[in-house]
């Protein structure tokens, strides 16, 4: 006890004494042990350069710790993915609860409690994907729309201010992201005619220094794309963390639909820059270029998937490139530099396009209809927010992905949903089919009670540079979790299923598994602290922690 | 958990007053249209198309977690759950009124009125002498308590009913058991019959024979599951509707129709086989990636990791489509005949 004690002083010593600068960030590759955002560096690959687990070893991992949520109200499905900083671990327990504990013993530091306002409205749950640091303070989004800035030490609030109004629909459910000494965030809400937006604010006081509007205002590039006041309402939420280069000193986000989700009728045109990723001067919030993956999307096909920033030989030229498995079933390779598109292919069944033209823009070939329209991906996508993997050792891009799935997409043609604040504005669900089967238990319950024959989840693995699949990991069930990877070539991911296993990332090959119980429906990570590695992942209500067993 | 529901529970109690008891309304079929526009677009992306993706909530059934008036619910929609995923909701009274008597009409089930019969009108006492004589439907259906037990008794109400006979509604695996199995060859009787609330499993004639004795592979394995058990307990040779209420005439005639397709998946008949060439049969409770959890049809729970087993699916229910066997009017009759049964 005494040695444990002892422990803990020297640990809290170091926190004391390690300053998170955005520099760090950038460097991350040199401290491999803390994760210090949230895919663990600016590249956004979620790639781990730690080396003691390894193929052969990988099967002697054991249970650690385990940190469980304190039940208030129903549970949601826990996203957020942990930082670690010098032996502290830091995460968000469903809703808002932020709580840092002793990455070795999983023993509580601090909790930091906030009851998000009765006023709060999200679409899918009262999620939030995890928090940034900067300096010794932590900041997370709420779902009830505002940024909070919380001493890291002490687990004190620093200061609370608004984003967006929780009663319009205005939720932050993104980590944010630290770029020097900005905090950028933006809020979710496309479900509730939200008009979106990526904002960055002073990490002394949360005062708002630019912002973005994802969807612009009359007069501004862009707004060529909207009709009348659509553009008022027009959706573009932020809920996955952006990627930052700091060669190029351009910060890259996806921002999500245009609202109303499934009828367009009332938004004429192609509804800039909803469904697109743009590439920010992160000191000004000036647009550099943009890419939009799904033009006047009616699918609700938000391009919310982590920015995966790598440096590959592009038809034998070395090229900064960015790899992007988008919700609707494409995934892409674009040039990070100038935006220009290099190429598109799907990762599963696709019918909603009939290729691209010379410029990158999809030829869309379908929309919904009076009477149904049968679209594949589905609605959820083929892929969605779950963190997919870039390993620059095998030089393979690992997708998180639900194959073989569609949705039937109505809409009341030329009569478009009336907005009201603070409803839905969507349109009509669409019916979601797996095949030629629907599927009975999309709820996120702890068992999986899904009976279709049909393929639906999996983790696959293509090389950026020839297009080609490499392999897949089949999964019963679709898939929520995301995709680790290490440079020993060991890949960690989950399902639905509760379970968590390793691949080799090599071959797709099951090294090993263990069942927790609950779906994993966030990113793992791997951190050291005193000559070990761990590796953590959420699953149901509850965050595991594994290590070799000594 | 329980701790919460109770408090919601105590709060909807002091909310309610004497209001527990608040009369349930009648809708127009008016209401319930303006209702299902606001329902599609404000609540299906949580509770699902058919009202059923929330856990412990189904509109289909009428299950609830803390609502129990109209009255309960026009609350809840406009006001939201506190600590929940139910957000408030800038509905007027009116139009959350016009969303209970959508929620209120999925009760049942919804089902598209595409009817191979819709333009015939059936003749219940036609349809009895059809059940009963051409049909040969009573060989494996009884009418409370008359006929035959391999299939579900199809005349008491829904909820009352036992939901048909017991483990020996699940046909052995050929080889694989001692025993003959039931209604083998034997014309198949109108499907139809839903799984009967909680009566599950009561009644229900003796398996006719275990699976064979499990080998290598079996991990686990028990005892049968102690009475009281889930609703899903009911086993159904074919056409068992389950999980949707008592069935419509829509879904009577499609279970007469498309047995295999119509039944819901706890009635399906889910075989494995081992690679030691063990064969089980019985219900599917779950599978994933790597494993297989069923109950054979002596009640043994049993669980399997795929990579042991040679075959696993489901078969095919027992009862033969009717398609080609009765006319779209003597169908027509059954179902009327059915029916009648359920007013009664």
């Amino acid at each position: 006890m005494i040695r444990r004690a002892t422990l803990l002083v020297l640990l809290a010593a170091v926190v004391a004494s390690a300053q998170v600068s955005s520099d760090r960030i950038a460097k991350s590759a040199t401290e491999p042990g803390n994760w210090l955002t949230y895919s663990g560096n600016y590249n956004g690959n979620r790639y781990s350069t730690l080396t003691q687990i390894t193929p052969d070893n990988v099967k002697n991992l054991e249970l650690q710790w385990v940190l469980q949520v304190q039940q208030r109200g129903n549970s949601d499905k826990w996203e957020a993915s942990p930082l670690v900083v010098d032996g502290v671990l830091y995460t968000v327990r469903p809703p808002n609860d932020v709580v840092a504990v002793d990455a070795v013993t999983g023993r509580l530091f601090w909790t930091y409690n906030h009851n998000p306002a009765q006023a709060a409205r999200v679409c899918c749950g009262r999620v939030n994907r995890g928090l940034a640091i900067l300096g010794n303070t932590l900041f997370m989004g709420t779902i009830d729309g505002r940024l909070l800035a919380i001493n890291a030490r002490t687990g004190a609030l620093v200061w609370n201010v608004p984003v967006g109004a929780p009663e319009a629909g205005y939720s932050v459910t993104v980590a944010p992201l630290v770029v020097k000494d900005k905090i950028v965030v933006g809020p979710a809400g496309g479900e509730y005619g939200i008009r979106g937006f990526i904002a960055a604010y002073s990490p002394t006081d949360g005062k708002e220094l630019w912002r973005f509007n994802t969807v612009p205002s009359p007069g501004d590039p862009g707004s060529e794309t909207w009709k009348g006041d659509a553009w008022k309402t027009g959706g573009g939420p932020i809920w996955t963390t952006g990627s930052y280069d700091p060669d190029l000193n351009l910060m890259y986000w996806g921002i999500g639909n245009p609202g109303p989700d499934w009828n367009g009728d009332g938004r004429p045109g192609d509804n800039l820059y909803t469904d697109s990723v743009v590439a920010l001067d992160p000191d000004t919030g000036k647009l550099k270029w943009h890419y939009q993956f799904t033009p006047h999307d009616e699918f609700d096909f938000d391009a919310t998937q982590t920015p995966v920033l790598a440096d590959i030989a592009w038809q034998g030229s070395p090229r900064k490139v960015m790899l992007w498995a988008n919700r609707n079933g494409m995934w892409y390779v674009l040039d990070r530099t100038s935006g220009q598109f290099l190429s598109g292919k799907p990762f599963t069944r696709v019918n909603w396009l009939d290729g691209f033209e010379s410029n990158g823009r999809p030829k869309k070939s379908l929309e919904p209809t009076a009477e149904g329209t049968q679209v594949y991906p589905n609605n959820q996508g083929a892929t969605n927010w779950y963190p997919p993997s870039y390993s620059p050792r095998t030089g393979l891009f690992y997708i998180p992905s639900w194959t073989d799935t569609s949705s039937i997409y109505r809409k009341n043609p030329g009569n478009p949903p009336p907005y009201t604040e603070g409803a839905q504005f969507t349109g009509i669900f669409p019916t979601v089919t797996f095949g030629s089967d629907s599927v009975p238990a999309l709820a996120a319950g702890p068992t999986n009670n899904r009976f279709s024959p049909g393929t639906a989840g999996a983790v696959q693995a293509f090389d950026p540079k020839t297009g080609e699949k490499k392999w897949t990991f089949p999964m019963n069930d679709v898939t929520d979790a995301g995709v680790l990877t290490t440079s020993t070539n060991v890949l960690f991911s989950g399902g639905r299923e509760g379970y968590f296993y390793a691949l080799d990332a090599r071959d797709g090959k099951l090294l090993w598994k263990t069942q927790l119980g609950g779906q994993i429906a966030s990113g793992p990570i791997s951190y050291m602290v005193n000559g070990r590695q761990y590796v953590a992942v959420a699953g149901g209500n509850a965050m595991f922690v594994f290590a070799l067993k000594q | 958990m329980p701790t919460r529901t109770i408090v919601l529970v105590l709060g909807a109690i002091v909310a309610l007053g004497t209001g527990i008891l608040a009369q349930q309304h009648s809708y127009t079929q008016a209401e319930i249209d303006a209702g299902a526009k606001l329902y599609e677009s404000n609540c299906g992306s949580c509770h699902g198309e058919n009202g059923d993706k929330i856990v412990g909530i189904d509109f289909t059934k009428g299950t609830f977690k803390t609502a129990r008036t109209d009255d309960d619910m026009i609350r809840i929609i406009r006001n939201g759950v506190p600590n929940t995923g139910m957000p408030p909701n800038p509905f007027s009274e009116s139009q959350a009124n016009t969303i209970v008597a959508y929620v209120r009409s999925m009760v049942g089930g919804r089902t598209a009125n595409t009817s191979l019969t819709a333009s015939l009108t059936g003749d219940a006492a036609r349809g009895k002498t059809i059940f009963e004589g051409k049909g040969n439907c009573v060989s494996c259906h009884a009418i409370n308590g008359t006929g035959g037990t391999s299939g579900p008794d199809l005349g008491a109400p829904a909820g009352n009913r036992g939901g048909g006979r017991g483990a020996g509604a699940i046909p052995p695996a050929p080889g694989a058991v001692a025993g003959t199995p039931p209604a083998a060859g034997a014309p198949p009787a109108a499907g139809g019959g839903g799984r009967g609330g909680r009566g599950g499993r009561g009644g229900g004639a003796p398996a006719p024979g275990a699976a064979g004795a499990p080998g290598a592979g079996v991990r686990g394995g028990g005892g049968a599951p102690a009475a009281g058990g889930p609703p899903a307990a009911a086993a159904g040779g074919g056409g068992g509707r389950g999980g949707r209420g008592a069935p419509n005439p829509q879904q009577l005639e499609r279970s007469i129709l498309d047995p295999s397709a119509e039944m819901a998946n706890e009635y399906r008949i889910y075989q494995i086989t081992t690679k030691a060439n063990v064969t089980a049969r019985g219900t599917l409770l779950n599978q994933d990636t790597f494993s297989v959890q069923m109950r054979d049809n002596s009640d043994k729970l049993m669980s399997f990791w795929k990579q042991d087993l040679k075959e696993y699916g489901f078969v095919p229910s027992p009862m033969p489509s009717y398609r080609n066997v009765l006319t779209p009017q003597e169908i027509a009759d059954v179902v009327s005949y059915l029916v009648s049964l359920r007013a009664n």
